[in-house]
């Protein structure tokens, strides 16, 4: 190995090291959405709003299976699933990956 | 778990009561956050007046957010309106919230129930084509509303913003489910589902003031492939707020 390549190796493992330290001044995500995170079980400090119509077991289903906190919103009963009634649907999941994402 | 909003707390916390974790959303802040508080809510949502659908906000987030965290204290404080973007979840966060809630992005998603036509509108909208206004009132009356201007806003407020019982095409039937049979009529505040069918765009589009970005949002690809492929788009390349009011005028 030259020394070129030494070098090159310890100055990018120094910089790795530098980038995955916490930066003491401003840690992201903060203490605030951590908590709330580990309070949940989340991934992500991410809801989605409970929208009347628009907000179905679906979008509820795939917002939590990827980390954040989903909701149904209560209109959404006006839009039924063809398969059946909500609960019904969320029981059953949103079956294979293809289908929810 | 249970989200409700403080005006209707009260009931949800007792008939939940124990078996459930009401959250609220408040108000003004010191009605709506103080009674969420007394009531056990285990996380607030503070909502800003960027927001699309209802709206029950009267200041920006970045105004009301820190007071309402200050009076939460350890409680967790959700953010909403008009965040779309990872920049915005960083601002709210920054400014000490515990979260974001998202709406209008969640809903120009494949999973969304929103009709293809609506996803395809919140895509082309800008900020500017959004207006908080209580012209969909029918089904929740006077609650304040940010939409998309559409041909029936346009209508409404040509005629001067009238009352119920004096609005121009009032009962006008807009579409039809062809799953239910259920139709929505002019002035409903029911948003434009999936299997609706008929004049979706002249149904209330809820947006909030986020939307800009979305044209440049990294999945817009995959849905707006799905749009593209839809037998029933007739209004693609259509501008929300003018060319609109020629089909209904």
């Amino acid at each position: 190995m030259s020394s070129d390549r030494r070098v090159f190796l310890r100055r990018s493992a120094a910089a790795a090291i530098a980038i995955g330290a916490p930066q003491s001044s401003s840690p992201f995500p903060t203490a605030r959405a951590r908590a709330f995170m580990s309070a949940f079980g989340l991934k992500y400090p991410i809801a989605n709003a409970g929208m009347g119509g628009s907000a179905t077991p679906e979008p509820a289903i795939a917002v939590s299976i990827a980390g954040g906190l989903g909701a149904i919103g209560t209109g959404a009963g006006l839009a039924r699933t063809p398969e059946g009634s909500d609960s019904a649907w969320c029981k059953r999941g949103p079956g294979p990956p293809s289908r929810s994402r | 778990m249970v989200q409700t909003r403080a005006g209707t707390a009260k009931p949800f916390a007792l008939n939940y009561l124990l078996a459930f974790a009401p959250a609220t959303l408040p108000i003004a802040l010191d009605a709506g956050a103080r009674r969420a508080l007394d009531l056990g809510a285990d996380y607030l949502i503070c909502q800003g007046i960027e927001a699309g659908g209802h709206v029950q906000a009267t200041q920006k987030l970045e105004e009301v957010l820190p007071s309402v965290i200050e009076e939460a204290k350890k409680i967790p404080v959700l953010a909403a309106g008009g965040i779309a973007s990872g920049a915005h979840i960083r601002r709210a966060l920054r400014l000490g919230a515990a979260g974001v809630l998202v709406g209008t992005r969640f809903v120009a998603t494949k999973e969304c129930n929103a009709h293809d036509e609506y996803k395809g509108a919140l895509a082309r909208a800008k900020a500017a084509d959004t207006v908080l206004t209580v012209c969909f009132q029918d089904g929740w009356t006077n609650a304040p509303h940010r939409v998309l201007r559409n041909c029936t806003f346009a209508m409404w407020e040509a005629a001067g913003c009238p009352p119920p019982g004096k609005r121009p095409g009032e009962g006008d039937v807009l579409t039809t489910n062809a799953v239910t049979g259920a139709k929505k009529v002019r002035y409903s505040a029911s948003n434009p589902g999936r299997d609706d069918r008929g004049d979706v765009l002249e149904l209330p589009l809820y947006a909030g003031q986020g939307v800009t970005l979305f044209a440049t949002s990294p999945r817009r690809a995959s849905w707006s492939h799905a749009y593209g492929r839809s037998a029933s788009a007739p209004h693609e390349g259509a501008r929300i707020g003018q060319p609109l009011a020629g089909r209904c005028l």
